[in-house]
Parts: C-alpha cells; structure tokens; sequence
C-alpha cells in the first residue's frame, strides 16, 4: 500500500523548544489516521509543516508524493484542509464562499455540495460572522469535501463542540471517507477510538507509535493474577509490562506487548505458579493513560 | 486569467465602500484642482475661498486613503502567518499577485488617469499629444504610492501592524538623518554616479522584489531581512565618502578670472559684551558681506556653496566643510550677505581670536538664450513656453502659471526704474530697481512629482540688491519693483556654462565681528506688481 504521508526524522524547532522531535511516520492510502497528543504535544505544528505553513528545522516530509516543501497552489486540489484555529473570510455570506471556491477547484461537485449543504443544514444566506463555531467547522468541512480530495486533513476539528455536531461533523467525515485518506488530530481520544483504522501517538514532540487501531488493540492488554503468597515484587520485570502494581497477592500491569503464550510464560518464570490469571482488552484512553504515565516517568 | 478576475471581483464586493470613498476623494480633488484660480482672485466669494483652503487637505487624504485601500486589499489575502484560510486553498501566487494589481489599476490608476486628462482637457490642453505624458505621470507620485503600500502591506498582517511599520519606518528616517548629519562634514558632497546607480538598484530592487518574493514564498522575515538589508547597504554606502568632492566639479580658478568680482568691505568691531545668540543655539551663523560686481549682461552667477577656512596659529578645527548657499548674483547686484554656519561650542573656544580665513566660494554660470520680450497682459494669456499665466492683485509678486507636466526653466528681466510702473504709494522712485526671476534648467523629460498634470509654479521676482557705499558694512538699501499692465518683461531661457571655485582672504578678523552688526536682511527687497 502507497503512503499519502511519510515523514522522515521531522523536526521543528521554536527556538529552546522543539514541537516536533524527529517524527517518522506513514499514512497508508485510504487509511484513517488519528494523531493523538495531549494538547501542545506538536500535533499542529506537524500539520502546518505537513501542509507546508511553516518549515521544518530538520527532516522532510512528503504528502501524495510531493515534498511538503513544494506544496502549494494546485497541490490543494487534492487536499481538503480544516483547522480549528483557520481563519475563515467571515464578512462573506455561506452561499458566496462556496460560489467563491467552486471555481478554484476543477473536480468541484456541486451535487455534492448541495448534499453537504442540506446534510449539514447551511445556512446560504447568512454572513459567516454571525454563525456559530459548530457552523462554521461544519462550513470548512463541506467546503473540504465538496471537491472529493484525495487527502483530508483536519487538524482538531471537534474542539469545544458540543457531542451533536459533533457527530454531525464525524458521520459527514465517514461518508466521504472511502474515496479519500483522512488524517486528523485530536486529544479526545473517546471520539478517534469510534472511527480510526490508524492511530499515532505524539507526546512532546515524539512519536511514541504508529499503527493500526487493531493491531493495537491486539497489542495492549490489562494482566491481573493472584499469586498464592503476598511477596515483593521480584525485579527486573520486562519492560512492556507498564504500570506495575501489588495489592496484596494481586498483581496488575499493563502489557504493552502482549502474546498470550509468551506473558503466560514470564509470569511463570517471574511469579512461579499463581492461583489466577486474567487478560483484559483495553480502551484507547487507557492505553495511552498508560503511556503517558511511562513516558512521566522516563 | 479566471482565477486573476474571480479574485479580483471578490476584492471588489469586499471594499467596494472604501473604492466609493476613494472616488468620492478622487472627485473633490478633481473639483479643487479646477477651481485652482480662486486662489488670489480678489473676486472671489470669501466662503468659496475658505472651502478652497480647508480643501487643501484633499491630496494628502487622498493619497492616504489609497495606500489605506491597497493595505487592505492586499491584506484580504495576508501574506505574514500562519493561520490564513486562502493558504490552503488552490490560490496561484502570481494570479493572486495580478489579481491585487488589476484591482489598484482600475481603481487607483485609471481613475487618477482619466481625472488627469480631463484636466488636461478642461485647461485648454489635447489629450492625445499629452497621453504619454499623462502615462509618465504613473512612474512618479502614484507608483511611490503604490509601491510603499504594496511593500507594507507585503510585510504586515494586519493594519495595526502597518501603521506600526509607517511608525518604525519614520523613526528610522530620522535617525538616519540625523545620523547623516552628524557624520557628514560637507553637505554639499555628491555621490558618484555608480554609488547612486548602486542605492537605486538595492532600493528600487527591493521594493519591487520582496512583493514578488513575498507572494510567491510568504517567507515573512526573510523578505523583511532583505528589504532592510538592502535599505541599510544602500544608506551606509551615501554616508560613506564618495571622494567625488564639490572642489572635483569646480576647478578653482583665480578671483580675477571669475565671472564676479568679489570685494569685502571694512568689517567694524563687534561691541562688548552683547550676546548674539541665545545660549540654546547649538551652532553660530557667520555673516560675510560683500560687494559684487562684473556680472556680464545676460549672464547670472549662482553661489553654490561656501567653505570657510583658518590657517591661523591660533586657530582649531572648527570648519564643518562645504555648505549650501544659492545666491543669485544678476549684473545690477551689488551687495550679497555669505553665511556659515559652524558648531556654538568651537566658535565660542575662538570667536574673539584673530584669524586668517580663507573663504572658498563654489559658482555656476549660466546665460540666457532665445531672449524676448513679454508685455504682461491685464488677464490671464497663454504663452507657447510659459502655459497659462496671469498676475493677480492678492498675489502682486508673481506671474503665476500652470503648464502641463512641469514647470519651465527661465530667467525673466524686469526694468523697473525705465518701465511706467509706478512704485507702490509709500514708496519714492528712487526705491525702483531691476528684478529678476529665474528656475533653473532641469531633468524637462520627466513629469513633476504629483498628480495633477497641470503644474502651477510662478516667477517671482526679486529685486537686485544695491548700496549706498559700497566700502561700509552697512545693511543694502530696500529696493521695489512694480509691475503693471504693459510692462515689458524680458524672458529667456537659462543655459549653464560652467561651474568654478574661487577663494577670497579675510586675514586678520575676529568670528565675534561676523556675527555682529550684519544681520543679513538679504539682497534687495519685495516686488510688488500693480495692475
């Protein structure tokens, strides 16, 4: 599968501090990748720099094959951007941006449009300005998708909306999304959970990973076992057991790389025989709850 | 070129009140500029002429009001940060660039063009011989206009960030000036030609080149970094010396071979005690009479510039090098007052010092040519060199004129003790002297900076300076001109012959004795035209 974004070590730097620390990462074409960071861990810098608003320090990037470098012009006829922070032309009414865009873009649908339009339910005649913040993303969204871009990119698109548009905004996403790759960021990580098929942890500037929602899923497990007698925990443990904690004769961590067999076996190894066993799935939350208290504690 | 008109039909409808208001600007400047003749005609309804002066203000709004618009519609589309929706969206940076273009040259220059030939038109003048002047014109006041805005608006975000530009920009002309001045010995020392070619290049390049640069990259501070850079090139290379020196241009030659002779009368002692200057005066004037004489007939020699010297043993380093004077010298002047300016604290250290001084005078001649006589109407006439002219009671020492595209170079003589003319009634005959009025020979392939294509500009006669006796000091006798209806006016046209150097000697003066007792009223005295 061709990658629509690859990145390779990007850096930026803001003077002392760097947003963006050596990021690798691949958006699978016709994936539906989720950037997840806590808020001001270099997700929208990584955007801007993706899109080509500002410049890396160090590394490159390529989006649809095209260095982010040169991104400009007629290389948006493939990209639909929206951003939370974008300053829209508010004095225009909804119908005359749209009318304004539709002629910048030669694959422009104007059924689609209209689709979007009463999907939405846009106002045409109202100035931008006086529309309210969940208006005005869901008008950004439409104005991205009414011309079937090969690339969506969306940075936070559903901060401080309220759960209806929300699910206004992802259920219009998820319509256009088979014809398209959509790369989006946020930090509610309740909403990514529902729709990604790719997801990628940044924390301070670091990928801390990046890769299929299943996979991860798979690849993340909560272990509880009972042990026969109340005994320290015996050290070194493995590294992937996360967030290791004795209650009495119960042990829980978080494995974050779990192969049922293999855990099984190091806990034999570690423990010796323990009365019981459980392995629990975990939810996205909690999985990156763990890694960032990992990452706290690096 | 759909995308440059859906642009800039956009820009249209976004400030189609400030192009309204720039029309209506547009339309009372044109309303001022036709009731140019108000000005000065005693006939004239006093409230007309009030509305006439308040609406002097009008250019400079206007001007204002377009480098306004050209910000804001530049900055619909800004091109500083990061956060702009346009950024993102199929925009072709040169379309963009040709877009904002198109829009200031339909709603700024053509207008202002076609305003111009309707001028053109109105004061009597054909449009279609005067189209390329009127196109010339767009190369001066409007694209410094045009340019300025389109660099400031290239560079800031938002108007607040403008207007803080136009502040940092005045700050640092002043400090640049006064930087200049600090340094700068001689004021009078030119730049040589290559290091003139070379300020252009970087200044006009960089005005031209960052907007481009700017839309076609937005990399803000880079483009910043290069306007400054080239701006601050081009300022340390004019105050670095050229060593092209006012002596290179003007060979010095002997007093006897000037074209004036030039005699300094007995210099009286300053008394004790008076203070000249106030204490907060940081420099003090010198003032240097002297007798001049030997001006050929048809001939005028300017005084460029002066230097002063010591080579006293007493003396320090107090000159400040070449200065300006332009002094007309005409063949009936005979007294023209020299001043120097020097630094307070090095004239307070010697002033009472005697000193050797060595006076260099920087000169130009020049002669007329194609003279001929010109008898002023009672109206307003039409002369094929001078334009529209015409002399006006509230206005009685000039001959004001309005010519297409620029002002004329002259040199206009006016007889007054052997014309008819009366002398104003306070004044006897014997007041009566020759006057003169002149405009040097300039650059006439350009159009004057402005944007009425119709120059006004006046000869403006001054009288010659005369003496009682030339061996005192004393101030020149006060002398008049009157014109009136049929006086005869000898106008020619002035052609430089060469520029020269002289040097005079003042031994053994005191600076005190400079300052004092010649408070330098100026050659000769006001001209009055009776009609």
């Amino acid at each position: 599968m061709t990658a629509v974004i690859r990145t390779d070590a990007l850096t930026k730097k803001f003077r002392r501090l760097t947003a963006v620390d050596h990021v690798n990462l691949e958006v699978p074409e016709g994936a539906l990748y989720a950037l997840v960071g806590q808020n001001g861990a270099g997700k929208t810098t990584a955007i801007k720099i993706l899109m080509n608003l500002i410049p890396a320090t160090h590394g490159a990037a390529a989006v649809l094959g095209t260095d982010s470098r040169k991104i400009r012009g007629k290389s948006y006829t493939q990209i639909g951007y929206v951003s939370e922070n974008q300053e829209i032309p508010e004095w225009m009414k909804v119908g005359a941006l749209l009318g304004y865009l539709r002629d910048f873009y030669p694959t422009w649908d104007l059924t689609l449009e209209q689709s979007l339009v009463r999907q939405f339910d846009l106002p045409l005649d109202r100035k931008i300005r006086t529309l309210s913040r969940g208006m005005k993303m869901k008008l950004a969204l439409a104005s991205a998708l009414a011309f079937h871009p090969k690339l969506i990119v969306l940075d936070e698109p559903f901060g401080g909306l309220d759960p209806l548009v929300r699910d206004e905004l992802i259920e219009g996403l998820l319509e256009r999304a088979s014809e398209s790759t959509v790369f989006i960021s946020s930090h509610d990580l309740a909403e990514i959970e529902s729709f990604a098929s790719h997801v990628g942890y940044l924390e301070s500037g670091k990928l801390l990973f990046s890769e299929e929602m299943s996979a991860l899923a798979t690849r993340f497990r909560e272990v509880e076992l009972t042990r026969e007698f109340d005994t320290p925990l015996p050290a070194p443990l493995p590294g992937n057991w996360l967030q290791p904690k004795a209650s009495g004769a119960v042990v829980r961590f978080v494995d974050s790389r779990f192969d049922e067999q293999k855990t099984a076996s190091d806990i034999q190894h570690l423990f010796g025989n323990v009365k019981d066993i459980q392995f629990r799935p975990l939810t996205l939350r909690a999985i990156f709850l763990a890694m960032a208290r990992k990452s706290e504690e690096v | 070129m759909n995308q440059i008109l859906h642009i800039f039909r956009k820009d249209a409808r976004r400030h189609y009140a400030e192009i309204l208001i720039s029309l209506v600007l547009l339309a009372l400047f044109t309303h001022r500029q036709l009731q140019f003749w108000l000005e000065g005609n005693e006939s004239v309804h006093v409230g007309s002429l009030m509305f006439f002066q308040i609406t002097r203000l009008i250019t400079p709004i206007l001007v204002l009001f377009w480098a306004f618009l050209i910000v804001r519609v530049v900055q619909a589309e800004s091109l500083v940060g990061d956060r702009q929706w346009w950024t993102t969206k199929p925009y072709d940076w040169w379309k963009l660039l040709l877009a904002k273009l198109l829009f200031i040259f339909v709603f700024i220059s053509i207008p202002l063009m076609l305003v111009q030939l309707f001028l053109l038109h109105h004061a009597g003048y054909s449009i279609f011989p005067n189209l390329r002047g009127v196109l010339l014109m767009q190369f001066t006041l409007p694209l410094l206009v045009i340019l300025f805005s389109l660099v400031l608006a290239c560079l800031t975000r938002n108007l607040s960030q403008a207007m803080l530009g136009v502040g940092l920009v005045l700050v640092v002309m002043i400090a640049v000036s006064w930087l200049s001045s600090e340094l700068t010995r001689n004021t009078m020392d030119e730049s040589s030609k290559f290091s003139q070619a070379i300020q252009g290049f970087l200044t006009f390049g960089s005005v031209i080149l960052v907007p481009i640069w700017q839309f076609a990259r937005r990399k803000t501070w880079a483009s910043r970094g290069t306007l400054v850079a080239s701006f601050g090139v081009a300022t340390l290379i004019s105050l670095i010396p050229s060593g092209h020196s006012v002596e290179q241009s003007h060979p010095l030659v002997a007093a006897k071979d000037s074209p004036v002779q030039f005699a300094i009368p007995a210099i009286p002692e300053a008394k004790k005690g008076q203070a000249v200057w106030p204490d907060y005066m940081s420099t003090a004037a010198l003032i240097i009479p002297a007798n001049v004489s030997a001006v050929a007939p048809g001939t005028m020699v300017l005084i460029d510039g002066i230097n002063i010297t010591s080579d006293s043993p007493e003396d320090s380093n107090w000159s400040r090098g070449w200065s300006g004077q332009y002094l007309q010298v005409w063949p009936e002047d005979q007294r023209k007052d020299l001043t120097y300016a020097l630094k307070r604290k090095e004239y307070e250290g010697i002033k009472s010092k005697p000193l050797n001084l060595h006076i260099q005078l920087l000169l130009s001649e020049y002669q007329e040519t194609d003279p001929r006589t010109l008898l002023v109407p009672i109206s307003v006439f039409r002369d094929s060199y001078l334009g529209i002219c015409r002399v006006t009671p509230l206005a009685p020492n000039a001959i004001q004129c309005l010519k297409p595209f620029q002002s004329r170079s002259y040199i206009a003589r006016f007889d007054a003790p052997n014309s008819h003319c009366a002398p104003p009634k306070e004044y006897p005959r014997s007041n009566l002297a020759v006057a003169y009025a002149w405009q040097p020979p300039g650059a006439e392939f350009l159009a004057d900076p402005g944007l009425n294509p119709m120059v006004d500009y006046s000869l403006t006669f001054n009288s010659v300076s005369r003496v009682s006796n030339p061996n005192a000091s004393t101030q020149p006798a006060y002398s008049v001109a009157t014109l009136c209806p049929g006086a005869e006016i000898r106008l020619a046209r002035p052609v430089f012959k060469r520029q020269l150097r002289i040097q005079l000697d003042l031994p053994n003066t005191r600076l005190q004795d400079l300052v004092q007792g010649f408070p330098g009223g100026g050659p000769g005295g006001a001209v009055s035209i009776g009609l």
